[in-house]
């Protein structure tokens, strides 16, 4: 048994140590996917905070403990995509102006980073897991509740759509 | 697809690792488990027990950092494996394991389908740490051990005291593991024998048998003495004097003795960022999650940092440079029931946000300001426990927690009695986000 599974044992029995020390595991993984959408310190943090609450109220709920990582990364997607539902509704603004505004203030060139957030949010996220997190298709079909053949067009699609946002990114200045 | 955007998001894929992790974030982990159980809590109706439970588990799951060197370093020293989750981010108990400073014991008693198995202890002139485990027969929602006593071979009480958390949702036939921490009595030498009676709250109810572990303190083992470093330093902050008496290094913890001066105008409540730091400056002891303390008068205390007895360097020093401190004359909080609001509160930082009412208690939320830094790396309570009505009489609080969220920033939340026909209600404050501040470094040796 790794660490991981002992630990998710412990903590499913109620050990809040083992969930803690779980969080901590995670925790960088969780702290950079929250700082890649929500842009600063203080919200990715109590992005972290907010996760750790729904995982602990939720962790009997996972079943396998090699998915215990990207059902965590799943949280916080969902998190952050709450964030900025509630950012819009907020500002009346589309969430990806709003991030675009600020990626724009700090760097002139449209990045990639950028390219993303003007993403359908379901390809943003099969960007993210396949490529920041370094997810296989069928952990990604996990995460997402799809089949893999649904992520794989996704992906795609999501590739297809970034080659052309990076080839017309002067379009995103304006 | 390999081109262009896949090269791009392997750059993109470089900068999202590079994205720094702050410090901080173990405090948010933290709050998000206290914000959870606190939740758990109001969902199973046991109000007033459980968060005395969450109020130990808080001081047990803050200390807890992984640490894989330690680990692997654990994990060659045969039978010790299991001692890992347990004493896991506390750097005095890491080196003693490491070092071999531990006792193997492996005494159990079964009564009533509850085994309760000693493994293993530390002990040195200050403190005593028992690493137990607990099996049962039945599924239990939550276990404690309680009414703990523990004699020496004179049968004479060694507690001082005694922190042990509570373990939720047993699953019977699975072992679950805890430690107690035990701070001796003052004048208590280390035992040769020890004598630990205790029951269990199963499920929030007391169970009537007792169950009786007896064993043989290796003292050989536990041969590693103290230092102490007489200092005898008063030091003025913002016109406010401290006197450091002396700092004594054991191999559990080192215990710093600081005295305040009467005349103060202001009560000192912690240190932001006490510090031993060695002859390079490195940090060389320090405490990560506050400073924990015994109180020994209302201007004297013993102050507790994680050990590091085991290194030795040339040259140590104290520092610091942030207190929390507040004018004496603002340590009273009044809430008028009635109208739900404050007629005396400290400065302009602490806000009344929500009173709920129910039937026996009311929930009153306040919302504090914190500005500095510091704070977002702390959690401490702002409240006393104790509570006083109109009439003088005294209460204790039905429980608080805090959270921090950024739009209303740190909230505490406590329960007080709803004695409406007594209000308004006094608080005390026990710590507060004001501060004295100047850099201040002391020459231990």
């Amino acid at each position: 048994m790794d660490m991981v599974e002992q630990l998710l044992k412990e903590a499913q029995k109620g050990d809040q140590e083992a969930f803690f020390q779980l969080l901590t595991v995670h925790k960088e993984q969780l702290y950079r996917v929250a700082y890649a959408y929500l842009k600063n310190e203080a919200d990715s943090l109590e992005a972290i905070q907010e996760v750790t609450y729904r995982a602990y109220k939720n962790i009997k709920k996972v079943k396998e403990p090699k998915y215990f990582s990207t059902w965590l990364t799943r949280i916080m997607m969902n998190y952050c995509n709450d964030e900025w539902k509630r950012r819009k509704r907020l500002s009346g603004k589309e969430p990806t102006e709003l991030l675009l505004a600020h990626v724009k203030e700090n760097d002139a060139r449209l990045s990639i980073e950028a390219a993303i957030q003007t993403l359908d949010p379901k390809l943003q996220e099969v960007i993210v897991l396949k490529y920041f997190q370094d997810m296989t298709i069928e952990q990604i079909a996990y995460v997402l509740k799809r089949p893999s053949g649904t992520v794989k067009t996704w992906l795609n699609k999501a590739l297809r759509m970034l080659r052309k946002q990076l080839e017309e990114g002067g379009e995103f200045h304006g | 697809m390999g081109n262009k955007e896949e090269e791009q998001l392997t750059e993109a894929k470089n900068k999202f690792a590079e994205i720094p992790i702050p410090e901080t974030i173990d405090n948010y982990i933290y709050a998000g488990i206290q914000k959870a159980t606190n939740y758990r809590r109001k969902g199973r109706r046991t109000f007033y027990s459980a968060i005395a439970v969450a109020a130990l588990l808080f001081f047990s799951v803050i200390s807890i950092r992984i640490s894989p060197v330690f680990a692997s370093i654990v994990r060659q020293i045969p039978g010790f494996e299991r001692l890992v989750s347990v004493i896991q981010g506390d750097k005095g108990l890491e080196s003693a394991v490491a070092n071999d400073y531990v006792q193997v014991v492996g005494k159990s008693q079964t009564k009533q389908g509850i085994t309760f198995t000693v493994d293993e202890i530390i002990v040195d002139e200050q403190r005593l740490f028992i690493f137990y485990s607990i099996t049962t027969e039945e599924n239990y929602d939550s276990i404690i051990a309680s009414k703990v006593e523990i004699t020496n071979q004179d049968g004479e009480d060694i507690v001082g005291t005694l922190a042990n958390g509570a373990h939720i949702d047993v699953v019977a036939g699975e072992t679950v593991k805890g430690k107690m921490d035990v701070g001796f009595l003052d004048g208590v030498d280390i035992p040769d024998e020890l004598n630990l009676n205790l029951s269990f709250q199963a499920n929030e109810i007391d169970n009537k048998e007792t169950w009786n572990i007896h064993f043989l303190v290796d003292k050989e083992k536990f041969s590693a003495n103290k230092e102490t470093f007489p200092l005898n330093k008063t030091v003025t902050v913002e016109g406010q004097k401290l006197t450091f008496q002396e700092v004594t290094i054991y191999p559990t913890r080192i215990a710093i003795h600081v005295k305040y001066d009467e005349a103060n105008t202001k009560e000192l409540f912690s240190f932001d960022d006490l510090v031993i730091l060695n002859e390079d400056g490195e940090e060389w002891a320090s405490v990560k999650n506050g400073v924990s303390g015994t109180t020994i008068n209302a201007n004297e205390e013993m102050l507790y940092l994680e050990s590091n007895y085991f290194e030795k360097p040339e040259e140590l020093y104290l520092q610091f440079s942030s207190i929390r401190a507040l004018d004496k004359d603002q340590m009273e909080v009044v809430v008028d029931l009635t109208k739900e609001q404050l007629i005396k509160k400290p400065e302009e930082l602490l806000s009344l946000s929500k009173v709920v009412k129910e039937k026996d208690i009311v929930r009153l939320t306040f919302s504090i300001k914190q500005t500095n830094a510091f704070d977002t790396n702390q959690f401490y309570e702002i409240f006393n426990n104790r509570y006083f009505d109109h009439d003088g009489n005294e209460y204790s609080l039905g429980g608080s927690s805090s959270y921090r969220s950024s739009e209303l920033g740190f909230m505490t939340e406590i329960s007080v009695k709803n004695v409406v026909n007594a209000s308004p209600l006094y608080l005390e404050i026990s710590d507060f986000p004001s501060r004295i501040e100047q850099k201040t470094t002391i020459k231990i040796k």
